[in-house]
């Protein structure tokens, strides 16, 4: 080994890697040496507090805490000696002494303090107490906080500041004052604790522990596996006991690193949650499909049980019978970013098969469409060109139209973290986020100048040659056509557009152009717009006029929402493109999926989500399967789309709940959730990860996979899976990309990212190193021209309507309402105005209005939200009682055909 | 089980605003206005409490909100500092506007602070804020109490009823010519200067650790006096200020750092009135000064508490390695001098290396206690005790001399028969005790020792930082064992190993010497 340190550990001669400490060395070598405040993976720091570790170097006149020094040459360490072992065991008597007696737990974590004492048996104290017991905290849905436990071991204070960054907890008062808080020594329910539990993972003595577990259990057994949520794809183990999830730990994945957020750690429940689908449904005859039913009505009184024989037979014979009457076109599918790989590759393989048409997309179309249309026209491949992890290498960290502290919570640890050690953070949004503080420069843009701030930056870049040109002559085409464009946009001119002034627009475009490296990373923000895929070819610009792709630390990140947005799309749940973005119309690659598939395939692209749906108001589509998907929250303009699918002859839905669109359906097959079923998932770092089934499905559910085979026999497709990897291991036999990956590896490895064409291969974290899937090699350039947003707000409708989700609420809400600590933390829907719109309104914070667009009106309580603009509201559309999709403009970006939902006009009125 | 607490009511509604406690548009006015647009940095939060603490005479709960959304800070963060430090007033309610802190250091007890606490509270209405304090430094003239800016000295209820509550005046400083000595470095080493802050290490031995060291390069000067008995500090600068900052140029000269910090204690705010002023006017070439505040924690005085202090963080040691020589305020290569340090570094470079010598390594000793004439005196480092107490001219009438405190609250109590031991570092250490920063504080037949020693343990139990737990609960765990000494002797041993083996810094490993020396020299006979 290089550059190891020698020195005597216990009168042997050892060797100590470099900046190892004595403990971490002690214990690499097989010396245990107690400690409780050195966190609980190897990513917290020690703090070097508890004096539990205590060992004797030869020459010093005290012990030394062996967690914090590191290793030196020539040091003599003893690790045991009648003098260390008395000193432990004195401090654990301290710690020991002011507590009450232990309790029995179910949660593991908080029995490490007791167990440490049975190690170093010392289990009583000969100090007396101090008597001094703080009161219990019960405020938090999801914590509960009892300091009379506490060590201040402190383990939950570097939780929250370091490996978390979000900074609610610290040590208040001094000396035996001491004491854990939150913010200014406020409960925990009233701080601005965002409830990621890392704290509570953190914690070993019990001070802070999940609400409500039970005292005892038996048969616990643990199942690793993954978050449900979001694209980030933490790895979590599912501590499970009589079939129910009791708690859940993170894991040591490559994109979470031991860390989870409130989602991922608390969020479980829904999977059973009472309003699961049990049975299969069918509906009655004669019951009206009228959209009038989702204020307020029960549709399950439109619906009849039936058995899985019925239930699948008439879902079946219904697309049949659609199909022979009007043909590939009338057919169309909607796939889920929620599902697995393989099950996103069966849905599509079955609607391209069995129906001959490309009529199959899912919720990407609503998200990164624009940003994927932009990357392919720019570089050749619509996934991430390096990992959120990378941000650690990176000296400039931009984040623009993304909110990745509520929406990729554990991605953004790692933004923060950079920024910590010392890498500058641009923070470009209209709206201020968690994120502001730590930047170091907020920029707050008119909402929907993207493309005039953008290409001001851009000019800035030509005109003070920061640009790269040696990246450009080897790698990019188009750069003198786009010098010439790029004139025109100087900052003066677009500083009255974007609302930021000139000085700060060239601050920002050095900052960027001359960092050694720089990442963007980029959300809907940037996507769902008319000009969505105008906003990310100048992101891409940015990267290349200077060089910035390709290495670590450098490189283009738009954070994919679903956890299996990125698998979903790889696997061809598109409506352009077949599995490894094969497009329809490549004949040669067409040819292939052919002969694998021992079918015809349509060489026309099929339609796109919002399409679809108007296509289907027209009845020219007239039966859709819907797997997983809730179009009648997640779609623009939701009246019009649902009235759409109110007009479908036929509509068959397979989903956990009674969703939105299930209300629609003919026929609803009972789904498993995540937990019930096992299967690889693609998180935005294109890691590819195995799911494991943690939970048996409730009542008469299925696992997705069965039931899309079942209706593909039905259909006639002669189909044996017997599991996923049955299924992936065809995958990786059409899909090159993948073809290094098998079930058994990622069984071992726990992840792989993909590209990764042979077994013996690690996957490629980071891409274009050597230059670009083009037909040139060569990047290329797009120009793009500020356009306004679809709809301005006017004296009719005058505040500008934004929407998003928030750190509590996945989506629709389908899952998050239906967890109960999700619920808890944020119950109802809540318009955020900006305070002083609110004081100009008439309005007190708390009081309900009534929001009306042109298509739409909708009514809920306002929340006073200094981060919202004035002259814009937000509402998250994860809420049915104030949906805000039937409010939002359906208007289409032309090249990823995704809706401006990040821009409507609308009234606020008092109601 | 604690006792029920915060409860929440099950059905939950949606929250009007955001997470946690939003700073009002008409507090971050308020703070702004006073600590102006404040750069995003923490290492000035504690300079813009003592601003908003001076002003509003407290720290509400909307003003650090907004402190905190101004800095680019969280809540915690500030509110971690506040809460550390004692002369913040942390809370809604605004206190009584003048505060009136009465020491209550060995040497002001046996002057009647006691007692005089007690009148004070009886005398004065709820406009004014009255409570016990740690050693102001005026040992000399007991007792002291401190109202509002205003040092009083020899206190008694009259004088604090007719007090006008006028600031304290600033002690008188001359200007400065540019120091120049080149070869300051061989004269220090030669002359053996140790440090006077307490621990004694040796000034050329610490320069030698920047030899190589990068830049940009920091000194730090260590004014937050606080050792109880020791004022000598305090007198210095009240008396030769020209001479202490001559060394503080003269070793940043020869240091060659970028940046002196003067970390003063709160205690002493007619001298930050005569540094505001004088660091004003002066310059040295490619050194910015710095004069910072301490706020009322006896612990700062450890060199990597002051250097968090510094940092706006709350003032907890830092386990060592790393040094502060290669990574001390904020990651920078940092020396930390004493103000006394800093005066003989000047006297070297006037009068060299042999006369210093030859003086026998001079110090200003702090005595106080049942002596006559209480003071600050220069002697030769070999003097004895004896020898000290005849310069402050004997005891006290009515006083026979039984026991005496070397090195402040740190350094053990020992009975009179010691009394020709030298008050040098190196002297003491055998018998388990320290001379430290020199502070002699005499005991007579008047006294209790274990009533000393049980003031000392309360001293340290509530200035212990609370970081590390044998200094923490060790020293909560100590006062109460020392009710019953005789009883309780086995469990004070084990606890005083693990305080000294295990504590990070000086204060929890020397916080049971008081109680060690008593049980050793006076209980067991020696």
């Amino acid at each position: 080994m290089s550059n190891t340190v020698t020195f005597t550990l216990d009168g042997q001669q050892v060797e100590a890697l470099p900046g190892e400490t004595i403990r971490k060395c002690a214990r690499r070598l097989g010396i245990a040496i107690p400690g409780i405040c050195s966190g609980i993976n190897p990513h917290y720091s020690a703090d070097g507090s508890c004096r539990l570790c205590m060992v004797e170097v030869e020459g010093e006149r005290t012990l030394t805490a062996s967690c914090k020094r590191p290793v030196t040459p020539g040091l003599n360490v003893n690790t045991t000696s009648p003098r260390i072992d008395k000193a432990r065991r004195t401090v654990m008597e301290l710690l020991l002494a002011d507590r009450p007696a232990f309790e029995d737990t179910p949660y593991e974590p908080a029995d490490r303090f007791r167990t440490l004492g049975q190690t170093m048996d010392v289990r009583a104290s000969r100090f007396a107490a101090n008597g001094e017991h703080p009161p219990t905290d019960t405020s938090h849905p999801a914590i509960d906080v009892d300091m009379s436990k506490c060590i201040l071991c402190t383990n939950c204070v570097r939780a929250c500041a370091e490996v978390q960054s979000n900074a609610v907890i610290g040590m208040a008062g001094r000396g035996k004052d001491s004491r854990i808080v939150f913010d200014q020594g406020d409960a925990l329910g009233f701080s601005s604790c965002v409830a990621c539990g890392e704290c509570v993972q953190s914690c070993p003595t019990g001070a802070l522990l999940p609400k409500a577990l039970p005292a005892r259990t038996h048969d616990t057994h643990k199942v690793d596996s993954l978050c449900p949520y979001c694209g980030v794809g933490c790895q979590v183990t599912y501590h499970v006991s009589d079939d129910k999830i009791l708690y859940t730990q993170g894991r040591d994945g490559p994109a979470n690193l031991g860390k989870l957020c409130v989602k991922g750690r608390f969020g479980f429940d829904y999977a059973r949650h009472p309003d699961r689908l049990t049975k299969p449904l069918i509906r009655i005859d004669g019951a009206a499909k009228d959209p009038a039913i989702l204020d307020g009505g029960d549709p399950f009184s439109q619906f009849r049980e039936a058995t899985w024989e019925e239930a699948l037979g008439h879902a079946a014979a219904c697309l049949e019978t659609a199909y022979e009457k009007f043909g590939s076109d009338a057919i169309a599918g909607f796939g889920s970013a929620k599902g697995s790989n393989e099950e996103a590759y069966l849905f599509q393989k079955l609607i391209r098969t069995a129906f001959h048409t490309n009529n199959v997309d899912h919720c990407t179309r609503l998200c990164h469409a624009s940003s994927v249309a932009a990357l392919m026209e720019g570089i050749g491949s619509g996934a991430v060109t390096g990992p959120f992890t990378d941000a650690e290498h990176a000296d400039v960290i931009v984040v623009i139209g993304a909110r990745p502290s509520q929406n990729h919570p554990v991605a953004s640890t790692f933004i923060k973290a950079a920024k910590r050690n010392g890498a500058k953070l641009i923070v470009m949004d209209p709206r201020g986020q968690a994120l502001s503080r730590h930047a170091d420069h907020m920029v707050q843009f008119t909402p929907g100048a993207d493309v005039a701030l953008l290409n001001a930056m851009l000019n800035v870049i030509v005109a003070e040659d920061l640009v790269d040109h040696d990246y450009i002559d080897n790698r990019v085409e188009g750069y003198d056509a786009f010098a010439t464009h790029i004139h025109a946009y100087p900052p003066e001119k677009m500083s009255p557009l974007c609302g930021i002034d000139a000085e700060t627009i060239r601050t920002l475009a050095r900052a960027y152009a001359t960092s050694r490296s720089a990442m963007i990373f980029w959300g809907m923000g940037i996507s769902q717009h008319t000009h969505g895929t105008d906003n990310a070819r100048c992101l891409i610009a940015l990267a290349l006029l200077t060089g910035n792709i390709g290495r670590p630390g450098a490189g283009l990140h738009p954070l994919r929402g679903q956890n299996n947005v990125q698998g979903a799309s790889d696997a061809g749940l598109i409506p352009m493109v077949l599995p490894d973005y094969t497009p329809v119309g490549d004949a040669a690659g067409r040819a292939r999926f052919e002969s694998a598939w021992n079918c015809d395939l349509p060489a026309a692209p099929g339609l796109t989500v919002v399409e679809i749906m108007h296509a289907a108001l027209a009845r020219d589509i007239r039966a859709m399967y819907i797997c997983g998907e809730n179009p009648a929250m997640s779609d623009p303009d939701l009246n019009t789309a649902r009235r759409a699918l109110a007009r479908l002859d036929h509509l068959v839905v397979q989903d956990i709940f009674m969703t939105e669109t299930a209300a629609f359906a003919d026929v609803i097959l009972p789904a498993t959730s995540f937990y019930e079923k096992t299967g690889s998932f693609t998180n935005t770092n294109r890691q590819v990860q195995l799911g494991r089934k943690v939970l048996n499905p409730p009542g008469d559910a299925r696992e997705d996979f069965w039931i899309i085979q079942s209706i593909a026999k039905r259909l006639g497709l002669d189909w044996h899976y017997e599991n996923a990897a049955h299924v992936f291991e065809e995958m990786r036999t059409v899909m090159p990309s993948h073809a290094g990956i098998s079930h058994l590896r990622l069984k071992r490895d726990g992840a792989v990212t993909y590209p990764c064409p042979s077994e013996d291969l690690p996957g490629q974290a980071v891409l274009f190193a050597d230059g670009f899937p083009m037909p040139s090699g060569k990047a290329k350039l797009a120009p793009a021209h500020p356009i306004f947003p679809d709809e301005q707000p006017d004296d009719a409708y005058p505040f500008v309507l934004t929407t998003g989700r928030m750190l509590e609420h996945w989506h629709t809400g389908a899952m998050t309402r239906r967890a109960s600590v999700l619920d808890a933390l944020e119950p109802d829907p809540m318009i955020s105005v900006n305070p002083r719109d609110l004081e100009s309104l008439g309005l007190e914070a708390g009081e309900h209005v009534t929001l009306t667009s042109r298509r739409g009106a909708l009514s809920a309580a306002t929340r006073a939200d200094r981060d919202v603009p004035e002259g814009v509201v937000f509402l998250p559309f994860a809420f049915h009682e104030a949906a805000a999709n039937l409010l939002t403009n359906p208007a289409l970006d032309p090249f990823g055909k995704i809706a401006e939902l990040k821009y409507c006009a609308v009234k606020v009125e008092k109601m | 089980m604690g006792q029920k607490g915060n409860t929440h009511p099950q059905r939950r509604t949606g929250k009007p605003f955001p997470k946690g406690r939003q700073a009002t548009d008409a507090d971050i006015a308020a703070v702004r206005a006073l600590v102006g647009a404040a750069h995003r940095e923490r290492d000035l939060l504690i300079e813009h409490l003592h601003t908003l603490n001076d002003h509003y005479g407290h720290l509400s709960t909307g003003h650090i909100a907004a402190l905190a959304h101004l800095l680019g800070l969280a809540q915690i963060d500030v509110y971690e500092t506040a809460t550390f430090y004692a002369h913040f007033k942390v809370g809604d309610t605004p206190p009584a506007p003048i505060t009136l802190r009465i020491c209550d250091g060995p040497a002001c007890r046996m002057a009647g602070a006691k007692a005089l606490l007690k009148d004070a509270l009886a005398a004065f209405d709820d406009q004014i804020q009255i409570s016990a304090a740690p050693c102001q430094g005026a040992c000399d003239t007991p007792p002291s109490v401190i109202m509002g800016k205003s040092r009083i000295s020899s206190a008694t209820v009259e004088k604090l009823t007719s007090h006008n509550n006028a600031p304290s005046s600033a002690p008188a400083i001359t200007d400065i010519p540019p120091p120049s000595a080149p070869d300051i470095a061989e004269a220090v080493r030669k002359a053996e200067l140790r440090g006077m802050g307490g621990a004694g290490f040796p000034v050329a031995r610490k320069w030698a650790f920047f030899d190589d060291a990068p830049h940009p390069r920091v000194l730090v000067v260590n004014a937050d006096e606080g050792e109880p008995g020791t004022f000598k500090d305090r007198y210095l600068l009240e008396t030769e200020p020209e001479k202490v900052l001559r060394g503080m140029f003269i070793a940043a000269q020869a240091l060659d750092v970028q940046d002196v910090f003067f970390y003063l204690r709160d205690e002493y705010p007619h001298i930050h009135a005569m540094l505001g002023d004088v660091f004003k006017r002066m310059e040295i070439d490619g050194v910015t000064l710095h004069l910072r505040r301490g706020a009322g924690a006896y612990i700062c005085g450890e060199e990597t508490a002051l250097l968090n202090s510094l940092e706006g963080k709350r003032g907890q040691p830092r386990n060592r390695p790393p040094y502060p020589a290669q990574h001390g305020y904020k990651g920078r290569p940092t020396i930390t001098h004493n103000v006394e340090t800093l005066y003989w570094i000047a006297d070297i470079a006037d009068r060299g290396a042999d006369a210093y010598a030859s003086e026998g390594r001079p110090r200003f000793y702090s005595l106080s206690g049942r002596i006559k004439n209480p003071g600050v005196y220069r002697a030769a480092s070999t003097t004895t005790v004896k020898g000290l107490i005849d310069m402050a001219g004997g005891m006290s009438g009515g006083h026979t001399f039984t026991a005496f405190l070397p090195g402040g609250a740190s350094g053990g109590i020992f009975p009179a028969r010691f009394q020709d031991k030298a008050m040098d570092f190196g002297v003491f250490e055998e018998l388990g005790g320290f001379v430290g920063s020199g502070a002699l504080t005499v005991l007579s037949d008047h006294d209790d020792v274990w009533d000393v020693a049980r003031t000392l343990a309360a001293f340290f139990r509530d200035e212990s930082c609370g970081k590390c737990t044998p200094c923490r609960i060790g020293t909560e765990k100590m006062l109460r064992l020392i009710d019953n000494p005789r009883g309780n002797t086995d469990l004070i041993h084990d606890l005083s190993d693990a305080m000294r083996d295990a504590s990070i810094c000086g204060l929890g490993q020397a916080a049971p010497n008081p109680v060690l020396s008593l049980l050793r020299h006076f209980e067991e006979g020696d």
